[in-house]
C-alpha cells in the first residue's frame, strides 16, 4: 500500500465517522411474526420517505420468481424503521427479497410444521359394489389441496390395466368445507343404459372383475405435504343395482323402551354414506328430532340416542334427496324409463314402534 | 370403516348466524357475471353464496386500450404468463394459485378474475381487475353487497348434525333481465336443479328441476348437472340454452322455470361425448348480423351455434326404439379454430377475449384477445399469408405492424 493510498483510506475513515449514525447502520430486515410486516431498519430518513411517496421504489417479491412484478405492500414509518406491511401473509417455508434505496435483503420464513395425510377411509367400504356405483368418496386425515385428483386417482383392473377416464371431468373438483372428503363421480355417461360411452367404451365397473383405485404419493395436502406412499383401495364389483330406493324394505331393528341401545336399519343395497347421515333423521314421539350419534357405512344406519327411548311411536324420516352410491332416489331408478317424468318425490315417513319389553 | 357425525347443539348457534357474510369475507370465488349495470355477481361455494358487489366506484373505462387490428386478423395478448403475473401480485407462485373465472363488464370493457390464492380450504378469494393493461386488487370492502344463499341451505334439523359435508359447486351464472341463474354440481346428490332468484335479492330462490332426454342415451334421465348455459330470446321469447355434463344443448323455455317445477327440456343438440363443455357465450356475428351462440369444450375444439337454428330445431328423436347417437348431433354447430381455451367472454362486437394456453406453449396461460366473428387469430396459426414471400392479397402483411399503446 502506497503513501496516496493509505492517506485516502484514512480520510475516507474520517468521512464515515463524520456522517449521521443511521446511514452507517447497516440496512436490515426482519419478518415480524406477530404482524406479518417486514420491519426495515437502517434505511436513512429521505429513504424511508422515497418509499413513502412513491411505492415503486420498494419491491417485495418471492425469491427467483419469473417476474419482476412485487407483492402487493402498503409501507409506513415507524421511529426509525419503516414497516412494509404485504396484502397476503408471506408463505411460510418460502424465501423473498425486498428490493429497496440499492440494496436487496432476503426474508426466509421458518418451514410450517406439515403433517403426513393419511387416506383414513374410502366409501363405500363394502367389498363388493355394484356394477353402475356413481359416487365414489376418498376421506382424508389433512385438509388436501384442490386441482390435483385428475392427476393422481386411478383405477385399474385387477391385472393392473388402466381403466382410461374413469371419472367424469368436472372443472371443479368436489369437496367437503373443510377438504378432508373428495367425491369422485364415476362418468354417468359410462353407467347409464345405452348411453354412448358405455356402449363405446364400456362401464368402467364390470361385472364379476376386481379393481383397485390408487392414489399418487404425490398427492399433496394443503400444506403441501405429500402422502408419501401410494394408497389403494381394492374392491369386487356385483351386479348393477338399477331399483329405486324403497324404505318400507329395510330392516329396522327397534331398541327396548328405556334403553339407549342403538336404533339400526339395514338397507337392501349401499347407500350414498353422505347423504345417508344428512338426509335420514327421526322424530320422536312428542315430535322433536331425537340427537344422539348416527353412523353409517351406506349398508346401515344406526342412531344411538344422547337420552334413552320413551315408549311410543318414533317416526323415521328419509328426504327425497337420498341417493343410492347408483344414483337412485326413493322415486326413481338413476336410468328412468321412457315418459316416467313428474315421479314427484314427497318425503319417505316410516313409522317406528319402541316398546317396554 | 363408517362415518360418524356427533349431534352437537353448540354448533346450531354458530351456524345459524353464518347466513350472510361480509364482503371482506369471501370464502370462495368461482363463476362471475356482471348484470347490465355494474353489479358483479360472484360464486362462492364454501359458503354456498352468490355475491353481488357494486363496483360502479371501482370501474375505469379501458375505451382506449387497443384489443387488436380485427381486419388483419390479429388479437392482441394482454398478458402472457398470467398465472405468474398473478401470482407475483399476490406474493406466490403460480402453482399456489388458480384462475376459477374471468367476465368482461361490457360497458367499460374491464376484465376481472376470480383467483384462489391457495389450494386448501383455508385458499383466500380475490377478484383481480385488469386496467390498461395493469393488474389490480379489487377492494371488495369499498363495494356495496348483498349475497344471497344458494348452496345446501342448513335446516334446523341438519344443523344439529354439525357441519354439512354437502357443497354445491357453482359451474355458471347468468343474469337475465332482473333475475340470476345459477347451476352447480352437489357433491353429494346428482341433479338438474337449476336455482332462479331475482334481483335484488328478496330470499326469494326458487328451484327447478330439469329432465333432458339425452341423444347418447337410449332413455330418459331425470338427472345431470348443467355444466354451463345462457339466456337468449328465441322467436322473442326468453329461452335458457344449457349444456349438460353429458354434453346435450338443450332448450327450455324461462316461463316453464317455475318453483319446484319437473320441466322435460328440449334436446336440440349433442356435443358428442368423451368431452365437458366450459363456456357458453352470446355473440353477434358483425359481419352479416346474426345472434349465436360459442362454447368453448375441454376435449374439442370450440363450437358457435346460430340461435335462429336453435330457435327452429327440432327435438331430437327420443324415446323407445331410438338409436343411440354417439357423434356430434343435432342442431349445426360450426367448429371454430379455438382451442386450449380455459375461460371465454366478448369485449365487444369485434374482440372476444379469452385465457388459454398459448399455441406456441402450452405452460404459457395467455389473456388474449381473438378477432370475432371467427374467432380466429392469424397468428395463431400456419397459414400461408404468414410465410415469408407467400401471396398478400388481403394485404395483411403490407399492414405495418400493430403499435399497442
Amino acid at each position: 500500500m502506497n503513501a496516496l493510498q493509505t492517506w485516502m483510506r484514512r480520510a475516507l475513515h474520517a468521512a464515515f465517522l463524520l456522517l449521521p449514525l443511521p446511514v452507517l447502520a447497516e440496512v436490515a430486515a426482519r419478518l415480524d411474526q406477530a404482524t406479518g410486516a417486514v420491519i426495515v431498519t437502517g434505511l436513512a430518513p429521505q429513504e424511508i420517505s422515497a418509499v413513502i411517496t412513491d411505492a415503486e421504489v420498494l419491491s417485495l417479491r418471492l425469491e427467483n420468481s419469473p417476474s419482476t412484478r412485487g407483492m402487493l405492500v402498503s409501507n409506513s414509518q415507524e421511529g426509525e424503521a419503516m414497516i412494509v406491511q404485504p396484502r397476503f401473509a408471506l408463505k411460510a417455508g418460502a424465501r423473498y427479497e425486498l428490493t429497496v434505496a440499492g440494496e436487496t435483503l432476503s426474508i426466509a420464513l421458518p418451514a410450517p410444521e406439515t403433517t403426513t395425510p393419511r387416506l383414513v377411509s374410502f366409501a363405500p367400504s363394502q367389498a363388493v359394489i355394484p356394477a353402475n356405483t356413481l359416487r365414489l368418496y376418498l376421506h382424508f386425515s389433512e385438509p388436501m389441496a384442490r386441482g390435483q385428483l385428475r392427476e393422481m386417482v386411478s383405477l385399474a383392473t385387477a391385472d393392473g390395466t388402466l381403466v382410461a377416464s374413469p371419472f367424469l371431468s368436472l372443472e371443479a373438483e368436489l369437496w367437503d368445507p373443510s377438504q378432508t372428503r373428495a367425491t369422485l363421480l364415476l362418468d354417468p355417461g359410462r353407467i347409464k343404459q345405452g348411453v354412448g360411452p358405455n356402449v363405446a367404451g364400456g362401464a368402467p365397473l364390470q361385472e364379476g372383475q376386481t379393481y383397485r383405485l390408487t392414489v399418487s404419493p404425490e398427492l399433496r395436502s394443503a400444506a403441501g405435504h405429500p402422502l408419501a406412499a401410494p394408497v389403494s383401495v381394492a374392491f369386487r364389483v356385483g351386479p348393477p343395482e338399477r331399483r329405486a330406493i324403497a324404505p318400507e324394505t329395510w330392516e329396522i331393528l327397534a331398541p327396548e323402551a328405556g334403553s339407549s341401545a342403538p336404533l339400526s336399519l339395514a338397507f337392501d343395497r349401499i347407500m350414498d354414506s353422505g347423504a345417508a347421515l344428512r338426509l335420514i333423521t327421526l322424530q320422536a314421539p312428542d315430535g322433536q328430532p331425537v340427537r344422539g350419534q348416527i353412523t353409517s357405512d351406506g349398508g346401515g344406519w344406526s342412531l344411538i340416542p344422547d337420552h334413552s327411548w320413551q315408549a311410543g311411536s318414533y317416526s323415521l324420516n328419509v328426504d327425497p334427496e337420498l341417493e343410492d352410491i347408483s344414483g337412485n332416489t326413493i322415486g326413481a331408478p338413476f336410468d328412468a324409463a321412457p315418459g316416467t317424468i313428474g315421479t314427484s318425490v314427497t318425503a319417505a315417513s316410516i313409522a317406528i314402534q319402541i316398546r317396554k319389553n | 370403516m363408517s362415518f360418524t357425525k356427533s349431534l352437537l347443539a353448540a354448533s346450531v348457534v354458530a351456524l345459524a348466524s353464518s347466513g350472510t357474510v361480509s364482503a371482506q369475507s369471501l370464502s370462495s370465488a368461482g363463476a362471475l357475471a356482471f348484470d347490465t349495470g355494474n353489479t358483479l355477481f360472484v360464486g362462492d361455494a364454501k359458503a354456498g353464496l352468490v355475491h353481488a358487489f357494486d363496483l360502479t366506484n371501482a370501474l375505469t373505462n379501458q375505451a382506449n386500450y387497443q384489443l387488436g387490428r380485427a381486419q388483419t386478423f390479429e388479437g392482441r395478448t394482454v398478458f402472457n404468463h398470467l398465472d405468474v403475473e398473478i401470482a407475483a401480485l399476490l406474493g406466490v407462485e403460480a402453482a399456489d394459485i388458480a384462475i376459477n373465472d374471468m367476465v368482461v363488464h361490457k360497458p367499460t370493457k374491464q376484465i376481472f378474475l376470480s383467483v384462489h390464492r391457495g389450494h386448501g380450504p383455508d385458499a383466500e378469494a380475490v377478484i383481480i381487475a385488469v386496467n390498461n393493461g395493469t393488474l389490480e386488487l379489487v377492494d371488495l370492502s369499498a363495494a356495496d353487497h348483498s349475497s344471497m344463499t344458494v348452496g345446501p341451505v342448513p335446516t334446523a334439523e341438519t344443523l344439529e348434525f354439525g357441519q354439512p359435508l354437502n357443497t354445491l359447486a357453482i359451474t355458471d351464472i347468468d343474469y337475465y333481465n332482473g333475475e340470476l341463474f345459477v347451476a352447480g354440481v352437489s357433491n353429494e346428490e346428482f341433479s338438474s336443479k337449476l336455482r332462479r332468484i331475482p334481483f335484488p335479492f328478496t330470499n326469494e330462490i326458487s328451484t327447478s328441476s330439469i329432465e333432458i332426454w339425452h341423444a347418447v342415451h337410449a332413455q330418459y334421465e331425470t338427472r345431470a348437472p348443467i355444466i354451463t348455459q345462457t339466456i337468449a330470446e328465441l322467436d322473442g321469447e326468453p329461452t335458457l340454452i344449457a349444456i349438460y355434463a353429458c354434453t346435450p344443448i338443450v332448450r327450455i323455455p324461462l316461463a316453464e322455470l317455475t318453483d319446484g317445477a319437473e320441466v322435460r327440456g328440449t334436446m336440440i343438440g349433442e356435443m358428442g361425448f368423451g368431452n365437458t363443455p366450459l363456456d357458453i357465450v352470446p355473440y353477434v356475428n358483425g359481419w352479416d348480423g346474426t345472434s349465436n351462440v360459442v362454447v368453448t369444450n375441454t376435449n374439442r375444439s370450440a363450437a358457435s351455434i346460430n340461435l335462429e337454428a336453435i330457435a327452429s330445431a327440432d327435438a331430437m328423436p327420443h324415446g323407445e326404439g331410438v338409436q343411440n347417437v354417439f357423434s356430434v348431433e343435432g342442431v349445426y354447430q360450426f367448429p371454430l379454430p379455438m382451442s386450449g381455451t380455459l375461460h371465454l367472454d366478448t369485449l365487444d362486437d369485434t374482440y372476444a377475449l379469452v385465457v388459454r394456453h398459448s399455441p406456441e406453449d402450452v405452460r404459457n396461460i395467455q389473456l388474449h384477445t381473438v378477432p370475432m366473428p371467427f374467432f380466429f387469430d392469424r397468428a395463431d396459426h400456419i397459414v400461408e399469408m404468414n410465410f415469408n414471400g407467400s401471396p398478400d392479397p388481403f394485404g395483411y402483411k403490407a399492414a405495418p405492424p400493430v403499435d399497442y399503446n
